[in-house]
């Protein structure tokens, strides 16, 4: 196999699902929308290393694997660690082969597993990955800061004068943050302005929508055009609030 | 004798899901029934770039999920999302709010797929920031021996102030190279107060008649909060020529004003955005026209008429037999309803879906009649679930809008609701691809063993004739 144990964080980078499974029957399949070929195998998941929410119980199940065409195909009862993209759904799962892994090569992070807390074998993995993407997004930044909310209050109606009315308006609100501790941009502590989108339209509804009270770590981003009137920055992405000890796990990852 | 199934679409494979599968939409392939796609605000399961639609090869039977929509949100899906195929050929089209849109600005796109078997991404014909709401409907014509698929999106065009109500129709969609001869046309012809509403909805008639109904803003009052007190006139328009031609939907002149677009009713008022059993309110309209009669036109829109004071949404039904000229007076209304959704099958049955606020209940009905509610309609209760079970993620919490289709005599919807597995919430039945246990009204994961809180879901139904 052209992969190695050293690849494993590259492939949980580049798949969203993980398993360790056991070939069962190869040139099969166990849906309809995926015909069976030289390239189609059923393989049961015998443990899920990482996998998003809805397909974490996946278990004991059967699914069917388009095997991919830089790799050896399996034999039956080959045991190895699949890393898979999502290709079809419906009585069953099916997957489209990204990497392959021997078994051999997770079984320390499935052995840990069981004596830590974590929910899954490669989930020390994610949290690498979603730090690197905390700090990737702390850099896009215009200033990152750890404040309190004390004030929130409707920015004028709402809507800038370019705005339309449309189930879709973000609804601007400002937000009063009393920054403690300035980690990055040219910001004194003190009291700052925040704008962001009170709307819970599904096109803002992931935006942080600040709470009286709540201390957090803000990634602030500049406010550009009418929003610039209202505030100088604003929050729109839902990494953009962070809980405040967030900051120890972006300076360590800066070191 | 007619039956009745209802189908909850989610597939086995997503047991585990616990998305907010809001406002969905439907398609059934014409000329092959068993061919149905629906949407919804349905994530691609693995977070992928592309966003998925459910598709049934067996009539609505069962159901799998194919990502092929570009541009998909990892919490949403795309934004809002319709589909329509063609009435030959079986090509598949989709009007979709991109999910990876800038901040601000709703990103349209029309897409196009060679047919149901195709599990590549849909192909973009047109992108155009601002229009909200894409409504699409597709026929099929013969010219000159050739098959030509003309299909229109229905939009509210904001970059096009004050007159935003539009449609953008091509003659040409199915075999020309983006953008497929796609062209938008303008339908409020009058002065609307900044802007229309939302909804435009189209009925297309096999002779190649196409109305076009939309809220005309009359009067807006910003209330706060992202709450309008809108005074709105309901305006169809109409094209007799398949509103291809320079002047499109200018072949219906209102009798009292002269206008391009016979008022329905005027002065009609709307709390815009104000809230009801989680659900937000605004918007609602439908348009129907008899496949047999190109004159017999029905229209069904919500507004605060009739309502008790405070937000109330009353729903309306208007009935035309000259081409949309004249109009009667309500031949049917429903107290705190919404989602209208009108379809007439080819032995002029009209029908007549809506979701209705009742006893703190979201309650899902069809509604069937054959002389505007003369005599007693023929009644089904789809679905009722409390309204206050799952907590809202996001707005739409149920959509702004549900779907009603006609093929031949049959009819076929689309809804999303409540998912709690009780018998007790679907009075006509239901089938569950997800697993389910209605004795002890609980969902479970794929090991059938860890449950699965409720969550909003589509559902599909169909009324065999």
């Amino acid at each position: 196999m052209p992969d190695g144990p050293e690849d494993v964080l590259g492939l949980v980078r580049r798949t969203p699902l993980s398993f360790l499974g056991t070939v069962t029957r190869v040139g099969d399949t166990r849906l309809a929308e995926v015909p069976a070929g030289e390239r189609t195998a059923v393989v049961k998941v015998d443990t899920v290393l990482h996998a998003p929410d809805a397909f974490t119980r996946l278990g004991g199940s059967e699914v069917t694997v388009q095997l991919s065409d830089d790799l050896d195909p399996p034999t039956v009862g080959e045991a190895a660690a699949f890393f898979t993209d999502g290709m079809a759904y419906g009585e069953g799962l099916a997957v489209r082969e990204i990497g392959r892994l021997p078994a051999d090569a997770v079984a320390p992070d499935v052995s840990r597993v069981a004596r830590s807390a974590d929910p899954m074998p490669f989930s020390a993995l994610q949290r690498d990955i979603e730090n690197e993407g905390l700090v990737t997004h702390a850099d896009e930044a215009d200033a990152v800061v750890v404040a309190v909310v004390v004030g929130l209050e409707q920015a004028g109606s709402g809507r800038t004068p370019d705005e339309k009315f449309s189930e879709h308006a973000p609804d601007w609100w400002r937000a009063q943050l009393d920054v403690s501790h300035v980690e990055q941009g040219e910001i004194a502590p003190g009291r700052i302005t925040v704008l962001y989108p009170n709307s819970r339209d599904f096109r803002w509804f992931r935006a942080p929508k600040p709470q009286p009270a709540q201390e957090g770590m803000w990634m602030l981003h500049a406010t550009e055009g009418a929003l610039a009137e209202w505030a100088p920055f604003q929050i729109l992405h839902p990494d953009d609030y962070q809980p405040v000890q967030k900051l120890q796990t972006l300076q360590a990852a800066r070191r | 004798m007619p039956t009745l199934k209802v189908v909850n679409i989610t597939p086995a494979a997503l047991s585990g899901g616990r998305s907010q599968d809001a406002e969905p939409n439907l398609a059934v392939n014409p000329e092959s029934p068993s061919e149905i796609v629906a949407t919804a605000f349905t994530p691609d399961p693995m977070g992928g770039p592309l966003a998925p639609v459910y598709v049934s090869t067996d009539g609505g039977q069962t159901w799998g999920l194919r990502s092929i929509i570009p541009g998909a949100d990892a919490d949403t899906g795309t934004g809002d999302i319709s589909v329509g195929f063609a009435s030959e050929g079986g090509a598949l089209y989709a009007g979709i709010l991109s999910g990876l849109h800038r901040p601000k600005v709703t990103r349209m796109q029309i897409l196009r797929s060679p047919g149901i078997s195709s599990t590549a991404p849909m192909e973009i014909l047109v992108t155009r920031d601002s229009p909200d709401q894409p409504w699409v409907v597709a026929a099929s014509v013969r010219l000159h021996g050739d098959i030509r698929d003309r299909v229109y999106v229905a939009n509210n065009d904001l970059g096009r102030q004050p007159q935003t109500a539009a449609v953008d129709v091509s003659d040409n969609a199915r075999t020309a190279p983006a953008p497929a001869g796609f062209k938008p046309s303008v339908i409020e012809r009058r002065a609307p107060s900044g802007q229309d509403g939302p909804p435009v909805r189209i009925a297309l008639h096999p002779d190649g008649t196409v109305y076009a109904v939309f809220e005309s803003w009359r009067d807006v009052g910003d209330v706060g909060g992202g709450i309008l007190n809108v005074t709105f006139d309901v305006v169809v328009t109409r094209d007799d020529e398949g509103g291809l031609g320079p002047n499109a939907f200018q072949d219906l002149k209102d009798a009292e004003d002269s206008g391009i677009g016979q008022r329905v009713v005027a002065e009609r008022t709307e709390r815009f955005n104000a809230f009801m059993g989680q659900e937000r309110l605004g918007g609602d309209l439908a348009i129907a026209v008899d496949p047999t009669d190109p004159a017999d036109v029905w229209v069904a829109w919500c507004d605060r008429g009739g309502a008790a004071p405070g937000v109330g949404c009353t729903l309306h039904v208007r009935h035309s037999t000259d081409h949309g000229q004249t109009w009667s007076s309500d031949v049917r209304t429903v107290t705190d309803a919404k989602n209208p959704a009108l379809a007439v099958s080819t032995d002029s049955l009209l029908g007549l879906a809506y979701q209705q606020f009742k006893h703190s209940q979201w309650v899902t009905t069809l509604e069937l009649t054959g002389d505007g509610w003369q005599t007693p309609a023929e009644h089904h209760v789809l679905h009722q679930a409390p309204a206050n079970v799952p907590r809202a993620q996001f707005f739409p919490y149920l959509g702004d809008y549900i779907r009603l289709l006609s093929v031949g005599r049959d009819f076929y919807g689309v809804f999303s609701g409540n998912n709690t597995p009780d018998f007790a919430d679907f009075p006509e039945g239901v089938t569950y691809q997800r697993h389910a246990d209605f004795v002890s009204h609980q969902l479970f994961d794929l090991d059938n063993v860890t449950r699965v809180p409720p969550s909003i879901d589509p559902f599909f139904f169909h009324r065999a004739a």
